[in-house]
């Protein structure tokens, strides 16, 4: 069984046809980067993943059970958990109670008002845990909109690892970090459980590649290639793609400077 | 090694409120009531109305800033809740002879019920208007009050409401307020432990981003539902307080005006703090009593002092208390 199957998949914002014919097969432990211009249609693929807008058209299947008609939470609660390309966390919260939310999101707590969230030994046990590897001990007092960018963005994918999902959606996760946070944030991707299947969308070409057993390339809505990165890496229609979004060449940072808007 | 030790700098800051800090803190809330109640028992009958009202405000105060500070669900209606429980407990012992143990649960249990009928509504609007949507309910419930006057005694209200009797009457204005002292404990202590639970947790993830609430798995309209409900529990025990003080309910218990007054208190303390909400519940009603005592348009001159509220210290009096504290700290500090 996959992870994740999409099945002719489209969406269209009025006369815009954003996403159409969209079908993707991930299997159970993969690692599937999505690339493709900006306004390629990656992050409304995403949405319509996590159910925040709905499909025109398509079907959408989680570990075999169809997901479609299912609410966000309802998908999270499955397991499916994403990033956003642009930062959102709670702000004016301080690192480490926007760490308990999303780590005591799925579990049975979650709704007591009874005691306090001290009292919850496991919840905070995970908590430090995430703090701990993301090395983040230091800053965990500090209210998120005082952090820099960087810590920001990684505190994006702590936010979807807490919960132990099944599926993993990270919308350019390295966009805008620096090179040591690149490698670091690579680096607990590439060491995570291999039960987590991650999908990945990332304009840094080097980090997909890194990351990657296969690779997904879309253009104007449409997924208009797929393979092994090697493979990718050397097909000519999307060099020509690449091109005309004038990025390939250079993959590595100055690619990841174009990835802001949504 | 670290990487963001340059980009967050290397100052590493305690947790504001330790464990131990709480305890005492809240040792410090629960002597600092049972002083003021004795000393102003000592003072005679006025004061010791004022600081029953205090506390009964401030109560009202904490159970509306669970939904506009904790939530961010700024509502307009919660006189709603107040009302409805000092109406409700009043019919039951005026028209049923219900004692105080059955007509009191009853308010309560009606309050809790009108909450969950209108946020059925009112929730399922966009945000922004749920201040409106809030309004409106509260504003049938105004009018129902005011035109059923068989039920409700019209504008004269319902009077001759006896007060509890708790192993003595509780008639006395001293004995009487502490057992509103008592109810404002227990009942502040219940909203303490919601706002540090997960559940609370949660609420304050819904004021900061709710769809990010959602993307990981909350349903928030469940938080946001039994929020309210919450809420109008809690306003419902500051009404049932005010009906037993004054032995009357009258339709100014369900007024826009009191939903008002109450929102006021809440921006003037600090939304999102309970603490807060009671000292802006504090100064509220003293200043009120205070500028009554002069004008009759004493809610003109609360507008006023609001607008300088928002002008001077836009967060609420809370935070502006700290910061002066901290500065006169500092300079008695620099100049020993
Ligand atoms: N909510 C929306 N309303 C209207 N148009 C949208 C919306 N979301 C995305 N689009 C459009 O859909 C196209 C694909 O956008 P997006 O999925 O964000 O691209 P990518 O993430 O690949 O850069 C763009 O042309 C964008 O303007
Ligand atoms: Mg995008």
């Amino acid at each position: 069984m996959n992870a994740l199957e999409v099945r002719d998949l489209g969406r269209s914002f009025g006369g815009l046809q954003a996403l159409q014919n969209v079908t993707l097969s991930i299997a159970q432990g993969e690692r599937r980067v999505i690339i493709g211009t900006n306004g390629a249609g990656k992050t409304t693929l995403f949405n319509l993943l996590n159910g925040q807008i709905r499909p025109t058209r398509g079907e959408i299947v989680l570990f075999g059970e169809p997901i479609t008609a299912l609410s966000t939470p309802q998908r999270a609660a499955r397991g499916l958990a994403r990033t956003f390309q642009i930062t959102s966390l709670f702000a004016e919260l301080s690192v480490r109670e926007n760490i308990q939310i999303a780590v005591q999101a799925l579990d049975p707590c979650r709704f007591s008002f009874v005691r306090t969230i001290e009292s919850y030994r496991h919840i905070e046990q995970r908590v430090e845990e995430l703090l701990a590897q993301w090395q983040l001990e230091h800053c965990a007092a500090q209210r998120v909109n005082k952090l820099s960018y960087g810590v920001q963005r990684q505190l994006e994918v702590v936010m979807a690892l807490a919960s132990r999902p099944r599926v993993l959606l990270l919308d350019e996760p390295m966009a805008g970090l620096s090179s040591e946070e690149t490698h670091l944030v690579t680096d607990i991707i590439l060491a995570l459980d291999r039960a987590v299947t991650v999908v990945m969308i990332e304009h840094d070409l080097a980090a997909a590649f890194r990351v990657a057993d296969r690779v997904s390339a879309m253009d104007q809505g449409q997924v208009v290639a797929e393979g092994p990165p090697a493979l990718i890496r050397d097909d000519e229609a999307l060099q020509r793609i690449y091109l005309r979004g004038g990025a390939l060449g250079t993959a590595g940072p100055a690619v990841s400077a174009g990835g802001r808007s949504q | 090694m670290n990487p963001h030790l340059e980009a967050t700098g290397t100052r590493v800051r305690r947790p504001l409120w330790t464990d131990r800090s709480r305890t005492i803190r809240l040792l410090a809330a629960v002597a600092g009531i049972v002083l003021v109640v004795l000393a102003a028992s000592t003072l005679g009958s006025y004061p010791v109305e004022l600081i029953t009202q205090v506390l009964i405000y401030a109560l009202f105060a904490m159970s509306l800033d669970l939904l506009v500070g904790y939530t961010g669900l700024p509502s307009l209606g919660h006189s709603a809740y107040f009302g409805v429980a000092a109406y409700a407990a009043a019919l039951c012992s005026l028209k049923l002879g219900l004692p105080f143990w059955c007509a009191a649960p009853v308010g309560l249990l009606a309050a809790v019920v009108t909450a969950l009928l209108f946020n059925l509504i009112a929730l399922r609007t966009a945000r922004g208007y749920y201040l409106m949507i809030t309004l409106a309910l509260a504003q049938v419930l105004w009018s129902i009050a005011v035109s059923w006057t068989d039920l409700t005694g019209g504008d004269n209200g319902l009077s001759g409401i006896a007060r509890p009797v708790i192993g003595r009457p509780l008639e006395g204005a001293a004995s009487y307020l502490w057992f509103v002292a008592l109810v404002f404990t227990v009942s502040a202590m219940a909203m303490w432990r919601i706002v540090r639970s997960p559940f609370g947790q949660a609420l304050k993830g819904i004021r900061e981003n709710e769809p990010r609430m959602r993307a990981l798995g909350y349903e928030t309209w469940r938080y946001k539902l039994v929020a309210s409900l919450l809420a109008a529990l809690f306003a419902g025990i500051a009404g049932e307080c005010f009906l037993y003080l004054n032995g009357f309910v009258g339709p100014s218990s369900l007024a826009v005006a009191l939903s008002a007054q109450v929102l006021l208190m809440v921006l003037m303390g600090a939304a999102g703090t309970l603490f807060g909400s009671m000292i802006g519940a504090a100064v509220f009603v003293v200043l009120q009593n205070i500028v009554s005592s002069y004008t009759d348009r004493w809610l003109f001159v609360m507008g006023a002092i609001y607008v300088l509220f928002a002008l001077y210290a836009p967060a609420g009096a809370l935070p502006w208390l700290r910061e002066r504290w901290a500065r006169y700290r500092n300079s008695v500090g620099g100049n020993t």
